[in-house]
């Protein structure tokens, strides 16, 4: 695709070179496929789930030795992806968890889990193991050291323990969340695990409730100002210090969790299409970067530690062409520092070092 | 069941060579003769006994050679001279002129560096040479009176080729190397929908998903700019028939748009050669290079000028494209030498180095390198390795697959990786087997036959006048037939609104060819008399009383049961039914004697009568 572009492209040729200084690296891979979404296993293990027209795949990929390598590594000559184990699925996947060498899939007809091949195993496709759950369709996933918590509304929220096999309901939460209608659901469009603590997103309000796992009591309520129109989503830092939220009439806002009064940071982003669903918003694995996409064919990344202001640290615009419209996922690579990986909506898959 | 029986030949570990056996047809054929790179001894061939000790001229009916790379003909002239082929050997033109020139580099390397003795020598590689034949793209050959090659563009490298193989109606494509994306100075390979029994694919990078290229372009011209930006020296040695054309181009451009004002040079001997090579085989490249050659010189650029050995020693940064690309000898090695020791330099190598070179030596980080003349280079430059060489990837094997829709498909020279998620996928999407043979197996591919049957055309206009009916009966009853034929054209699933016949006819199988004609043609046709089959069945009945009165009886029974204008009485003592069954009622003390004939065809009512005789007037 972007090879037959470099046939005509004059003002590509223009945009790679300015990117020789803005990039310390730069890769970019035609998918063949529209990656839904994307999570890595660890440093040099990434798994992909594309679909193309009925046929959905989930992928694991070898990260090329380039990126993980590190300045002092030598010569080294990988910057490809490898398919290391790979499975056709029936279902297109809206989310995904890998947890030790199972991948937890969520899609339409529920949340289901696949084993991961080994190296010493024969075969390198990937088998389905058990279902979870066929109660759900597209839930939100997130994992602890030993369960896997699963939701599309707070009344429907289950631990699927790993090592016992068991899902509970977690059934005290619906009654500690204030609804206007009792026998309202109230959807959850993000859950986030943090040390014992499960940060629930609702979809329609910018609230987020902070669930303390030992005890089955709703310990905290974020809420960010604006809270009635549009579709939310939120991330907390590793470290727990901040809470993002994203609208999607492209309100963002990060508050400091130790002071909620004010917002940190606060941004109006100019959204042509109010009905998006597939915006991000994602803290660094550090925790001083806060990355946004969904609302344009651009990544931004933002600096939201205290003496910053907000300024914007970096905008990849890589993702470029009159077929592009939007970007589907992205995500930070877990340990290599400003390494991001992002997906358009045409199969390109890009991998991208900012200075 | 016929098939093709493939084996790819291998001594151990096996990437990097290529050589496979093909038996199609009743033909034996080598595809490709590679070396292995990584191998001092005998490894590095592959292992010709397999097919038999001594010489193979006997064996084979043909080699075929893909491309010039070491690793797909570098074991040619040690198979023909050393173990002995006399027979012919296919390739394209430029293959032809350019594989002696790396065979020859290669010896060079292996005797002169290495000190190796038993290897072929520089007259061997010349009378290898003398028994090739050269194929143009496009152009079927016949190598003898039952197989046909040709030759495809494969992009890749100059000259490169895929190959159609055809022993009657047997067939196969070998893709050797190939690239299915358009690069800036090589087309992307071309394959017509031949539909072969089997498509043989390299599938080295089968499991790869590969960085673009604008992104490695890119890469190359940030490390180039970053070394010049620290007051660097560049070396980037080039093979003259390499990419250096679109790296310079690259390059030109780049210095052009950034204002830079750094020198860039490239050696003469490097240009003449690549410009010698290019206007020879100028239909090889893509339409770009043709037009840019036509108007002007290959070397013609803005901000690239020729070098002179003299430079060397300017001070200050500067770039340099030097021959050879594997710095074992000439003006590449010279600057190098020259610059390994400042750590602001930079060497950029190209490609694959064969071992024993230096460049093979500093790819593995080498950081003192020993000369013979006890002269020694430390290497503190920084090495950079930059591959732009295009092969097939797990999307371009796909691409290829859906280009020229073969029935089954055969990865080789994989690195053991696992293919089982790979197979699955192409059965998929295409429908098709693939297989993955290792180095020494063979894998039997069967192959279904489609025959040609010629239909008579007073059949087909006799089946066509009779009503379409949902009937089905079986189609072929045969005096004499062979194995099944089957009506070639279109899929009846392409359309819908055609409506199915059934044809009865006879098929022959007469002088090598078959022909499907109507029974009474068939008569004459193989000079056979028409026999008819007429079957008399005898009823004993108890019926006392005159013959007549039981004709009379049994007409009456079988008007009401067949219609009164189907039965007629042909005399006291005889009936027909439908003008072809014979009824004969026949005096037999005490009772009486039925006897009810019919022809063959008329079975049917044959039967009918008889059931309703035998029901009405039961024997005692």
């Amino acid at each position: 695709m972007f090879d037959s572009a470099a046939e005509s492209g004059d003002s590509e040729d223009e945009w790679f070179f300015q990117s020789i200084r803005r990039y310390e690296d730069l890769l970019m891979y035609d998918v063949q496929g529209v990656i839904s979404c994307a999570v890595f296993r660890n440093d040099s293990r990434l798994l992909l789930a594309s679909s193309r027209e009925h046929a959905h795949e989930v992928w694991e990929l070898s990260v090329p030795e380039k990126l993980t390598a590190g300045p002092d590594a030598g010569l080294t000559k990988d910057r490809d992806f490898s398919l290391i184990t790979a499975a056709y699925t029936p279902n297109r996947t809206k989310e995904m968890l890998v947890m030790n060498s199972k991948v937890v899939l969520s899609g339409p007809k529920g949340v289901c889990i696949y084993n991961i091949p080994s190296s010493s195993d024969p075969t390198d496709v990937m088998s389905h193991i058990l279902d979870i759950r066929s109660d759900t369709v597209d839930a939100t996933l997130t994992q602890s050291e030993s369960s896997i918590y699963s939701a599309t509304d707070v009344t429907n929220l289950t631990d699927f323990n790993f090592n016992t096999n068991k899902v509970s309901l977690l059934s005290s939460l619906p009654s500690q969340i204030n609804r206007e209608d009792r026998d309202n659901a109230l959807s959850v469009s993000n859950i986030v695990y943090r040390s014992g603590k499960l940060y629930i997103g609702l979809s329609e309000k910018g609230i987020t409730y902070v669930y303390e796992l030992g005890t089955g009591k709703v310990i905290q309520e974020i809420t960010a100002p604006d809270t009635s129109s549009g579709f939310w989503k939120v991330d907390i830092s590793h470290d727990e210090k901040f809470v993002a939220f994203a609208n999607s009439n492209g309100r963002v806002n990060v508050y400091d969790t130790r002071k909620l009064s004010e917002a940190v940071f606060d941004k109006k982003k100019e959204v042509q299409d109010h009905t998006i669903s597939n915006h991000q918003i994602q803290f660094s694995p550090s925790g001083n970067l806060l990355s946004l996409s969904g609302y344009s064919k651009l990544v931004e990344v933002f600096d939201v530690s205290e003496n910053s202001d907000g300024a914007e640290v970096f905008c990849h615009d890589g993702h470029r062409g009159e077929q592009i419209s939007t970007i589907l996922t992205h995500l930070w690579h877990p340990s290599q520092s400003k390494l991001v990986f992002s997906a358009d909506d045409m199969g390109t898959l890009q991998a991208w070092r900012f200075k | 069941m016929p098939e093709i029986k493939v084996t790819p030949l291998g001594a151990g570990q096996d990437v990097g060579r290529s050589c496979i056996l093909v038996t199609i047809g009743g033909k034996n054929i080598m595809l490709d003769c590679g070396m292995h790179m990584g191998y001092n001894d005998d490894r590095r061939f592959p292992d010709f006994s397999y097919i038999t000790d001594g010489p193979l001229t006997d064996y084979l009916d043909c080699i075929i050679i893909s491309h010039f790379h070491l690793d797909h003909c570098g074991a040619l002239p040690y198979m023909t001279e050393m173990v002995g082929y006399n027979g012919p050997i296919y390739m394209t033109q430029p293959t032809k002129a350019l594989c002696p020139v790396l065979l020859e580099d290669m010896r060079k390397v292996a005797v002169e560096r290495k000190g190796e003795t038993n290897f072929f020598t520089s007259v061997m590689i010349k009378d290898c040479m003398k028994k090739v034949v050269t194929v143009t793209l496009h152009e079927t050959l016949q190598v003898d009176s039952d197989l046909e090659i040709k030759a495809y563009y494969a992009g890749h490298v100059l000259g490169a080729a895929m190959f159609h193989i055809r022993v009657g109606s047997q067939s196969l494509v070998y893709t050797g190397d190939y690239n299915m994306t358009p690069d800036r100075h090589l087309g992307a390979a071309w394959i017509d929908k031949c539909r072969p029994d089997l498509l043989i694919s390299e599938s080295t990078y089968a499991t790869t998903i590969r960085d673009s290229k604008r992104c490695r372009e890119r890469d190359f011209l940030k490390k180039v700019h970053d070394a010049v930006d620290r007051g660097g020296k560049v070396l980037i040695p080039v093979f003259a028939l390499g990419r250096v054309q679109e790296l310079c181009i690259l390059l030109d451009t780049y210095w052009d748009r950034m204002n830079l004002k750094v020198p860039i040079y490239f050696t003469m001997g490097l240009a003449e050669t690549a410009n010698k090579y290019y206007r020879m085989f100028i239909t090889w490249t893509n339409q770009k290079i043709r037009r840019t050659f036509v108007h002007r010189n290959m070397f013609d650029f803005k901000h690239i000028k020729p070098f002179d050995k003299s430079y060397m020693d300017n001070p200050g940064p500067m770039v340099v494209f030097a021959t050879p690309g594997m710095l074992h000898a000439g003006l590449s090695l010279a600057i190098f030498k020259k610059w390994a020791s400042n750590a602001n330099n930079m060497v950029i190598m190209p490609g694959y180095c064969v071992q024993g070179t230096v460049g093979h030596k500093i790819l593995n980080g080498a950081k003192k390198i020993d000369f013979e003349n006890r002269t020694s280079v430390e290497v503190n430059l920084t090495v950079e390795y930059m591959s732009f060489s295009a092969h097939a990837d797990a999307k371009g094997i796909m691409q290829l697959i859906r280009h020229c829709e073969p029935k089954n498909v055969m990865l080789v020279h994989g690195e053991n990786a696992k293919m089982e998620f790979l197979k699955q996928k192409i059965m998929q999407e295409f429908n098709i087997n693939c297989y993955k043979p290792g180095n020494g197996e063979t894998s039997i591919i069967p192959v279904s036959i489609d025959l040609d049957v010629e239909v008579s055309l007073p059949l087909l206009k006799h089946t066509m006048a009779l009503p379409t009916s949902s009937s089905s009966s079986s189609s072929s009853s045969s005096s004499s037939s062979s194995s099944s034929s089957s009506s070639r054209g279109n899929n009846t699933e392409e359309n819908r609104t055609k409506k199915q016949k059934v044809l009865h006819g006879v098929l022959i199988m007469k002088n090598n060819n078959l022909r499907i004609v109507g029974v009474n043609e068939a008569w004459g046709d193989l000079g056979v008399t028409a026999h008819n089959l007429r079957f008399t069945e005898r009823i004993e009945v108890d019926e006392t009383g005159p013959v007549p009165a039981l004709t009379s009886a049994l007409h009456t029974l079988l008007s009401q049961k067949l219609g009164s204008s189907q039965v007629q009485a042909v005399n006291e003592f005889q009936l027909s039914v439908a003008d072809s069954v014979f009824i004969n009622i026949q005096d037999d003390e005490p009772g009486k004697t039925i006897l009810l004939s019919w022809t063959h065809q008329d079975e049917g009512l044959g039967s009918k009568l008889l059931d309703i005789i035998k029901s009405n007037y039961k024997k005692s």
